[in-house]
């Protein structure tokens, strides 16, 4: 007994060993800044000045009561519930439509990809002049068919719908390819017991076979496109400002223009803490119910 | 309950054929099985008549009726997969219940839950029970109906995949190798369970095996199906007995068929591996042939009387019995002769002993085309 415990004590100084590199890394560039943050948001610190001062919980309260947070959450709130079933939806519509093309499968998967491998500032800029009110070629398009053009980002109305319509392009491409794994993991045979079995349409196929067994994919597609919905950043950055009137200020941008144009640096800090929980807490809950897939047979 | 006719089916996948003018008849109420080595083309077959591959050219007829045109669905064969295809996310139950509520509800009664709760739903719904019960408690799974797959053991899936074929009453159950996944102790019992099932049923079952064992213990008729064609179809002795190809008779049976290489000449002499004699069987043709004979019709000699005489390379025990493999001067292959306890109990390995052939189990074949050259006496018992 004390034998195999000895060795198993020393396996697990080896294991400790060999990891160390790794927990160092971790420790230095994702726990450190972590708790550094969590210590800044309990200052009133500004960027530049030589002093730093206590300031409790000051700045949370500062936060509770400043309706511009209470703004930006509710934009990141709305963005995040129109993003995630739209690019959820549409990705996976894309990925059974594709499935079901013979020879253009691999052009229409490296289409809808591309604007995840691409920089995402550019593209912003690029759809800024899509969506330019006189110019951009969508309201060109209105225009020809004699309709009065949108103001996509000028209107406090439409300017968040716009930026969503951003976000559900980005997101798409890369939703359709995590689906195209999961339905390629599907086995025939389900398929064809279904056939036998009476299921004729397509609608029989999917209710039977292929949605019950895209469950576990369709749930960690939901939860990384929340996590990356959350994110929003570049369009508020590049294109709106948070303009107008505040519409398109999501909690990304607020941190950074709290941090980096009004360097209050205690009050961003607090606004990541908050930042950072919503994002744990949806890591949470995939972790959670995530990882009891099924076994598929 | 249906026969099933299949008529010159030929296919081929990206130019490759898998099936050359393949006719069948599986009579009504018959155990037929097709058996081949793997890519043989016995599944895609199987799959061709259940409609889930569509033939090149040719036709199936399921009771009669063309069913070319016909959906899987419409075809009314239940089929039992390899893998067994159970849905993972419903349990028992509604596993079975699932071909029933795919048949007979409408789309909105299917798709909907709460439209279950209609009357006439609930009417069928309590068919339904009535039939997955009866026919669980037959397969002896009642206690399992609200487990999911995920739960239950390969047995227990495989019985599973049985009930959901057997609830819907089908004109013909098409069975795709259902018993590879199981372990062999289980492959037994469930063999003889199948078994049980078609003579209580008496419907009509096709069974896809490469297992010659499965197929000889299990069928009315086996089919033999090599390079996209019939070879034989016959009753299990027929096939094991009367082989009407070489490929037949290498196939079927274990321990393998023994097969010589030799030359006939016109007097009925044969000259096997370099000796020549007396063969005592009125020669079907002269030539090079192919002589073949099961390890059980002949015996061990005398190594001083003997024509042929070899070393005992191997024994095998098998309990009951004991198989000797002798080794011959000029054949590359051991010859395997199947001897009773008794007498082989005193042989030893590198003995040298005398191989006696029993002329009239002889089966010879051609030696190009490996078709089977019957002498006279066993195409009058052949017929």
């Amino acid at each position: 007994m004390t034998a195999l415990s000895a060795q198993k004590r020393a396996e697990a100084r080896i294991g400790l060993v060999l990891a160390s590199p790794a927990i160092l890394l971790l420790v230095l560039l994702v726990v450190l800044p972590v708790l550094a943050t969590a210590g800044f948001s309990l200052t009133d610190y500004r960027l530049g000045t030589q002093t730093i001062g206590f300031a409790g919980l000051d700045n949370y309260g500062t936060l509770w009561n400043d309706p511009r947070f209470w703004q930006s959450v509710g934009n990141t709130a709305l963005y995040t519930l129109i993003v995630v079933p739209g690019s959820v939806g549409l990705g996976l519509g894309a990925a059974l439509l594709i499935e079901g093309r013979g020879w253009l499968r691999p052009f229409y998967r490296v289409a809808y990809f591309l604007p995840v491998a691409s920089t995402f500032i550019a593209m912003a800029i690029v759809w800024e002049f899509l969506m330019n009110p006189s110019v951009g070629l969508f309201n060109q398009i209105l225009f020809a068919l004699g309709l009065p053009g949108i103001n996509f980002f000028g209107n406090a109305q439409t300017a968040l719908f716009s930026m969503a319509a951003i976000g559900i392009w980005e997101l798409t491409g890369f939703n359709m390819v995590l689906f195209m794994a999961g339905l390629a993991a599907i086995p025939r045979d389900l398929y064809d017991a279904c056939a036998v079995d009476g299921g004729e349409s397509g609608w029989d196929r999917f209710r039977m076979v292929t949605w019950p067994m895209l469950g576990p994919t369709t749930f960690f597609v939901a939860i990384i496109t929340m996590i990356r919905a959350v994110r929003v950043f570049e369009v508020a950055a590049v294109i709106t400002q948070g303009r107008p009137e505040g519409a398109t200020e999501v909690l990304l941008y607020s941190i950074y223009v709290q941090a980096f144009q009004y360097f209050n640096i205690g009050y961003a800090a607090a606004l990541i803490v908050v930042f950072l929980v919503v994002t744990a807490l949806i890591a949470l809950v995939q972790a959670r119910f995530g990882g009891g897939r099924e076994a598929s047979r | 309950m249906a026969s099933i006719t299949v008529s010159d089916i030929s296919k081929a996948f990206s130019g490759q054929p898998i099936l050359r003018d393949v006719s069948l008849d599986i009579r009504d109420g018959e155990f037929l099985s097709l058996v081949g080595p793997s890519g043989c083309g016995k599944s895609t077959l199987l799959r061709i008549i259940a409609g889930l591959e569509e033939q090149d050219h040719g036709s199936v007829e399921i009771g009669g009726r063309s069913v070319d045109a016909e959906r899987p669905g419409r075809r009314d064969v239940a089929m039992v997969f390899q893998s067994y295809a159970l849905y993972p996310h419903l349990s028992v139950y509604d596993n079975m219940a699932a071909p029933l509520r795919q048949r007979s509800l409408t789309q909105f009664q299917r798709g909907f839950g709460l439209a279950r709760l209609l009357p006439k739903a609930r009417r069928k719904e309590a068919e339904f029970r009535r039939e997955i019960e009866a026919t669980a408690t037959m397969l002896g799974i009642s206690g399992l109906l609200q487990r999911k797959p995920a739960q239950l053991s390969g047995g227990q899936r495989q019985r599973v995949a049985l009930g959901r074929a057997i609830v819907r009453h089908p004109k013909a159950f098409l069975m795709d190798e259902p018993l590879s996944n199981l372990d062999a102790k289980l492959r037994d019992t469930v063999r003889a369970e199948i078994s049980a099932l078609h003579r209580r049923l008496g419907a009509t079952f096709l069974y896809v095996t490469h297992d010659q064992a499965e197929a000889m213990t299990m069928s009315d008729r086996i089919a033999i199906i090599m390079e996209g064609q019939v070879l034989q179809i016959g009753a299990p002795s027929d096939v094991y007995h009367d082989p009407a190809d070489l490929r037949v008779a290498r196939f079927i049976g274990s321990p393998r068929i023994n097969v010589l290489a030799g030359e006939i000449d016109g007097s009925g002499r044969a000259v096997l591996l370099g000796r020549a004699f007396d063969l005592d069987i009125a020669p079907p043709a002269h030539g090079k042939v192919q002589l073949a004979f099961r390890p059980h019709d002949a015996g061990l000699c005398n190594a001083d009387t003997a024509q042929l005489v070899g070393t005992i390379s191997h024994i095998e025990n098998l309990g009951s019995d004991i198989l000797i493999h002798l080794a011959l001067p000029g054949s590359e292959e051991p010859v395997i002769i199947r001897e009773s306890h008794e007498t082989a109990i005193h042989r030893r390995l590198g003995d040298s002993v005398g191989l006696k052939l029993d002329s009239k189990k002889l089966l010879v074949f051609d030696e190009t085309t490996g078709k089977r050259l019957r002498t006279p006496a066993q195409t009058e018992t052949a017929s």
